[in-house]
């Protein structure tokens, strides 16, 4: 089935066979392999993208669901100003260890900073809990989004 | 992290600049240089034209560190800050890249990277320092020991240039066969704790490439339909569904499950014997009358022919004999 996705900004035509996921059109026909498959469930959130601005697990949202909605994904995040000051803050204190949640873990830290300016622990753990890392950099998550906070403020 | 890891693609993409020198070791393992337009040489670091320098790590970067662990180990003995070096991983090439404690295979594991890698990587910079400092002094007609390299600039006798203007004289050199290295007393990176991982740009971004990102032309996909109970058979198996998805090519039933237990035997009793790793790395030998002890101790894995209890207890764990509750 033809869909027309967009995605970063850019409008594509896929192909994908009815009920595939966003994730799997993403990886597998756009070779966007910056979106992470971690367990196929939504219990893990690397597969987090953003679908009109709000998180979602793109290893369930079907890709018919999404005709004319605006997809950003992580290879476009570091384009806007809370992408980039989260990329910062991740690069300025080392978050990252084998990597591979830490896609998901960037979106949905985008997402929070875009609804909370100045998040407390509590609100980030809240809002991080469905993104699972088994490096268990969550301590370093944790102080890099106060750090992003701290730069999106200047 | 490329994943066009092929030997010729390897070279093409460390020497794009073709006056870069890249120092690493022959077949022989002895210290080499090469201009990168293709000597008979695989690096363990090079530096191109405009002054880059990048470490090519023979061990496998899972998180652990080692990218920017060797990268610290070049930008010591070339005095150079840890977030000037570049990194690549080296292509598959055990007779070059091989794990000196591992007999030579390339492999990484059981925390041997740095240790095995410490002199080899040291050396390797302090050659290319040693090379591109006597090119100057050839260039500049000046002796070579009183100019200094600091953050890829060679200065002294009153002249200063980056480190790329010597790099196509540096490549036509003989390597020293014995660089100094520096005194512990004078490191600035080794030791030091420094924010700086090398491999945080492609894992923030979406363009690292992991195992599963892989993407070749004309690869195939396997899937594997498991039996719903340990050590089940299969009697029967309808391929419809999978016949329906598309681009299915074939299926074939996996031969006999695995042995039960595929550790051998040589590895010594089963846990329940072991005796705890020392902290120097050394794992004594069981004793038949040790008591229990606690796995917490004994995590490490301790070098090559020896597995890790905890392995071990894994490996118990996942024998067929197990009827542990299926989901």
């Amino acid at each position: 089935m033809t869909l027309t996705l967009k995605i970063n900004g850019e409008t594509r035509q896929v192909d994908p066979a009815p009920g595939t996921p966003l994730l799997w059109v993403l990886r597998d026909e756009l070779k966007m392999t910056g979106t992470k498959f971690g367990c196929g469930v939504a219990a893990c959130g690397a597969c987090t993208v953003h679908i009109d601005g709000t998180p979602e697990r793109s290893c369930q949202a079907l890709a018919e669901d999404l005709d004319g909605a605006e997809i950003t994904t992580i290879e476009a995040i570091g384009g806007s100003p809370i992408g980039a000051a989260v990329q910062a803050a991740w690069t300025e204190l080392d978050v990252v260890q084998c990597g591979y949640c830490q896609s998901g873990q960037i979106m949905s830290a985008v997402a929070l900073l875009s609804e909370i300016g100045r998040p407390t622990d509590r609100d980030i753990d809240d809002h991080m809990d469905g993104n699972a890392c088994r490096c268990a950099t969550y301590v370093r998550i944790r102080a890099a989004i106060h750090r992003a906070a701290d730069i999106l403020e200047g | 992290m490329t994943i066009d890891a092929t030997r010729r693609g390897f070279l093409v993409g460390a020497g794009a600049a073709l006056s870069g020198l890249a120092i690493g070791l022959d077949p022989r393992g002895a210290l080499a240089a090469t201009s990168a337009t293709g000597g008979n040489i695989t690096p363990f670091l090079t530096i191109t034209a405009d002054g880059t320098v990048t470490a090519i790590v023979k061990h496998f970067e899972g998180g652990q560190g080692v990218a920017t662990g060797l990268s610290a180990l070049i930008a010591e003995e070339m005095n150079m800050a840890l977030e000037d070096i570049r990194w690549a991983h080296a292509p598959s090439d055990p007779a070059r890249y091989g794990n000196l404690f591992f007999g030579g295979f390339q492999g990484t594991g059981g925390s041997t990277a740095m240790a095995n890698s410490f002199l080899q990587y040291r050396t390797a910079g302090a050659a290319a320092k040693q090379m591109l400092i006597a090119a100057a002094g050839e260039a500049w007609g000046v002796d070579a020991a009183v100019l200094a390299l600091r953050d890829g600039v060679i200065s002294g006798s009153g002249q200063e240039a980056g480190i790329g203007d010597f790099v196509e004289a540096a490549a036509r050199m003989q390597v020293p066969a014995e660089p100094k290295l520096k005194e512990p007393a004078e490191f600035r990176v080794i030791g030091k704790e420094i924010r700086a991982r090398r491999d945080t740009a492609d894992k923030i971004d979406g363009r690292g490439i992991y195992a599963m990102d892989v993407q070749l032309d004309g690869q195939m996909v396997v899937a594997l339909k498991r039996a719903p109970r340990l050590g089940a058979k299969v009697v029967s198996f309808d391929d419809t569904a999978a016949r329906e998805v598309r681009g299915f090519i074939m299926r074939r039933r996996c031969p006999p499950a695995m042995p039960s237990s595929p550790m051998p035997k040589r590895h010594g009793p089963p846990f329940r014997h072991a005796t705890p790793c020392r902290s120097n790395g050394i794992c004594p030998r069981p004793k038949p009358e040790a008591p229990r002890r606690s796995a917490k101790n004994c995590w490490k894995w301790c070098g090559p022919g020896r597995s890790s209890p905890a392995a071990r207890r894994i490996s118990r764990r996942s024998r067929p004999r197990s009827t542990g509750r299926h989901r």
